[in-house]
């Protein structure tokens, strides 16, 4: 080059030179979160005692947080631990939500990515899918139960069923939002179907992607219940709650513990998934798990 | 073939582009006829609308004229873009933001299946070439829109192209920026030779950068003059200082104004 003078001025400004470094600041951040998350809880029950406080409802229709908290420490009839007991069934009933939650979402992700990418098969299959979300589940479940018996097959066929439509939707719409120029761009490399499937269409589909994986988790953990609950099976969070409807005459703090116990397992369900897309979207996560 | 004469860097004769629509149908280009040498800087100017991006399309095999033939290194447009002959700048940086900047710069070379360690040094050396060899680590939006745009470039010349097809690259950018980038522009043009077809609005740019101005007229979109800019490369900050540089300023002005007023 000629005159040294006409060279562009390339020094990095200083603002850049220290963008993000969240370092000691997240973990505060976590702790905020954990705290206020604890908070909400302890007005969930304050509001649960001012409700009953102030309906004057008997012990029997709402027992109070402390006692149900307290039957958690007491023993079955097998002469068992009580939470050791709904454990074991919280254990069993994570199990099938897990498997429902990942045919689910191999299938949802398999479907968006078909929908997205034919016009015609979306319009034809999309209004289908719909109008099967809005078959209520706990309608057709004995009826699945009797084709497919009490095991494993119904409960993955379930929570599959339940599962599969949010990552569909998410999916789909994600992929149908990738910009035109972004096509282009690709295009001009000369790259494949799968290629821009790959580098392009999932990556900038994925934070929608993992909205409908989080709405999944907490179908999932739903549908495993519900598969459990017509009579015939042996074990899971859907048989405890049947039982415990039974015998709330005599126990009524059994059925909010299980209770309970079900929103404990969706809700680590639902963060796991947060977790995951905290650490698969890096930065583009825009920040917190709780 | 045509090899009595030299090949041009590129070629369009008698290139129309009909868009049907419901409001009826709009004759975006209509017997466009443009050349530009290897190695030349070809400038497009006109008005918003006049169809110069469908044109830059058109070069880029991304649409198919309705008439008339295009050629980029005396290659049909697919063909050019099978053999990685052009590289292409978006009117936005279209950076891939979950990206960093420096695999946004290795993007193409990863689509073509160019390993790990060749694409990254290729992409370190662009980077290099743009002034941004200290961003690699850096997403996108922690980049000034200038910054992007640099990386867009990067990106282009990352496969190593003959041609650079620039579709209105610093229209979004501010006026400091926008002679800032083209003072860069014209420094990394003079390292590589490339053959360059640049697309904007800016007068002042147009004839800062260019060997050729080709004026557009719009509804059609028909070039109306070409104005040669014979100002001595290499162009630095002084180029614009001169007597010559405003009378060309003038002169495409007038072109743009005549361009418009046929219509």
């Amino acid at each position: 080059m000629s005159s040294a003078e006409s060279e562009p001025d390339l020094t990095v400004p200083d603002e850049f030179s220290d963008v993000v470094s969240p370092g000691g600041q997240r973990f505060w951040a976590a702790v905020r979160q954990v705290a206020v998350a604890l908070l909400l809880l302890l007005i969930a029950g304050a509001l649960w005692e001012l409700a009953k406080f102030v309906t004057g409802t008997g012990d029997r229709t709402m027992p109070h947080m402390w006692d149900t908290l307290r039957f958690l420490g007491s023993t079955t009839s097998q002469d068992e631990n009580y939470t050791w007991f709904l454990l074991q069934n919280v254990w069993s009933t994570a199990k099938a939500s897990l498997v429902g939650l990942l045919v689910g979402t191999t299938f949802g992700l398999t479907t968006g990515v078909f929908i997205a990418r034919s016009r015609l098969v979306g319009n034809g299959l999309m209004p289908l899918i719909v109008a099967a979300q809005a078959v209520p589940i706990v309608a057709i479940a004995p009826a699945l139960v009797l084709w497919l018996g009490t095991g494993g097959v119904t409960k993955t066929v379930i929570t599959t069923y339940l599962t599969f439509f949010p990552v569909t939707v998410a999916t789909a719409r994600g992929i149908q939002s990738v910009p035109q120029e972004s096509h282009d761009l690709l295009r001009t490399y000369g790259a494949s179907k799968r290629t821009s499937l790959r580098l392009l269409e999932i990556p900038f589909a994925s934070p929608l992607i993992f909205v409908g994986l989080e709405t999944a988790a907490a179908f999932s953990v739903v549908g495993a219940i519900v598969a459990e609950l017509p009579f015939g099976s042996k074990e899971g969070l859907g048989v405890v709650i049947l039982t415990s409807w039974q015998f709330y005459i005599v126990e009524p703090r059994a059925l909010y513990c299980v209770a309970l116990a079900s929103c404990a397992l969706g809700a680590v369900f639902v963060l796991s998934v947060r977790l995951a897309a905290y650490f698969a979207l890096g930065p583009r996560s825009q920040g917190e798990v709780l | 073939m045509t090899n009595e004469m030299a090949t041009l860097g590129l070629q369009a004769s008698g290139v129309g582009k009909r868009f049907l629509s419901k409001g009826g149908d709009v004759q975006a280009l209509e017997a466009v006829e443009l050349e530009v040498a290897q190695g030349g800087f070809t400038s497009v100017i006109g008005p918003s609308g006049c169809g110069k991006s469908t044109l830059l399309k058109a070069f880029s095999d991304l649409l198919e004229p309705s008439t008339g033939e295009l050629s980029v290194n005396g290659k049909s447009p697919a063909e050019a873009r099978a053999a990685r002959e052009f590289g292409v700048v978006f009117q936005s940086p279209n950076l891939l933001p979950w990206r960093t900047v420096l695999r946004n710069v290795t993007l193409p070379l990863q689509v073509m299946g160019v390993g790990r360690l060749t694409r990254n040094q290729t992409a370190n050396e662009m980077l290099e070439l743009v002034g941004l060899a200290s961003f690699t680590r850096h997403h996108p939006w922690q980049l000034s829109g200038g910054m992007q745009q640099r990386v867009a470039i990067a990106r282009a010349l990352s496969t190593n192209p003959s041609v650079l097809l620039m579709d209105e690259p610093f229209g979004a950018l501010d006026e400091i920026t926008r002679d800032r980038l083209n003072l860069e522009l014209m420094r990394i043009w003079g390292k590589l030779s490339a053959t360059i077809l640049f697309i904007t609005h800016s007068i002042t740019e147009a004839v800062f950068l260019s060997s050729q101005v080709a004026v557009m007229s719009s509804r059609p979109g028909r070039i109306t003059r070409l104005i040669e800019v014979d100002l001595p490369y290499p162009r630095n900050a002084q180029t614009r200082d001169m007597p010559e540089f405003y009378e060309l300023v003038i002169e495409v002005r007038r072109a743009l104004v005549e361009a418009s007023g046929a219509t």
